[in-house]
């Protein structure tokens, strides 16, 4: 259980309540043309990567290799959501496939420029472009 | 605003300290941003700053998180945030066995581990809040600490 504490003068507690979530992260995937198009909302940490990377996983499994991860409804990512994206694309690589990014929100686009990474995968600004249409 | 922060004079108030306590879950991880992120607003900070601000924490936070999970420990993680009249800062402290920072770590392209030599949130904290300080606490454990300046009145 959570608890916050205020220091100085005043001092009362606040508890998150029990079974309560307060992040969560939708993953939906369909299909547009020959790519699989992964609409991801929601933040991405090291509690909610896992289910990102759960998806992106079986479209390999299912031998869909190239693959777009629609970012614009993510509101915030940290290395644990780059990281899962950097290994999603080493699965695509090894089949010779791509994984391409659609992204124009500054949450993730601040992260992908301070670690260079807007320079390894592919950046569109439409699910549209990333697809080539 | 708190009473404790408002001047006559105009002053910006300074020398608050708020701290949370958080099971060391990862699903508690965006509490621990929304409590960077309240802190941050309070203190003034620009909106791209308080967004970095909760990243940073969140960064230091999963960390920590982490560390307490590899060794075991159930206690409580601590964010802790300091306003002081020219700046904000944010410590994270835990408990865990520790790591050894190099000065300059690179960040790689292979999925991070927690804030070691080469990882990707060290290389984001880092990028993001240049005064960030990592050290060692007496008993057990790290204190990650990042200092954002606030604007001026």
């Amino acid at each position: 259980m959570a608890s916050v504490g205020f220091g100085f003068r005043d001092a009362w507690v606040l508890r998150a309540p029990k079974g309560v979530s307060v992040i969560d992260l939708v993953v939906r995937s369909r299909t547009e043309g020959d790519h699989a198009v992964l609409d991801v909302e929601g933040e991405v940490d090291m509690f909610t990567a896992p289910k990102l990377r759960e998806k992106i996983v079986q479209l390999v499994d299912e031998g869909r290799y190239r693959i777009v991860v629609n970012l614009e409804g993510v509101t915030f990512m940290d290395s644990t959501g780059l990281g899962t994206l950097v290994g999603g694309l080493k699965r695509v690589k090894e089949h010779d496939g791509v994984l391409a990014l659609v992204c124009t929100n500054r949450p993730v686009l601040r992260v992908l420029g301070i670690t260079g990474l807007n320079n390894v995968f592919p950046v569109h600004d439409s699910v549209d472009q990333a697809v080539g249409r | 605003m708190p009473e404790s922060l408002q001047r006559d004079d105009g002053a910006r108030g300074s020398g608050d300290e708020l701290t949370i306590s958080i099971p060391p879950k990862a699903e508690h991880l965006g509490l621990a941003r929304m409590f960077a992120g309240q802190v941050a607003r309070h203190a003034g900070l620009i909106e791209d700053d308080v967004e970095d601000m909760k990243v940073a924490v969140s960064e230091a936070a999963g960390n920590a998180i982490r560390a307490h999970g590899d060794a075991g420990i159930d206690d409580s993680i601590v964010l802790r945030a300091r306003i002081e009249r020219e700046s904000l800062t944010i410590d994270v402290v835990d408990r865990g066995p520790g790591f050894d920072v190099v000065a300059d770590a690179a960040g790689d392209l292979t999925p991070p581990h927690g804030l070691h030599e080469g990882s990707l949130g060290l290389t984001l904290i880092r990028a993001l809040f240049p005064k960030v300080e990592i050290v060692r606490n007496q008993t057990a454990g790290m204190t990650v600490s990042v200092t954002a300046d606030r604007p001026p009145l």
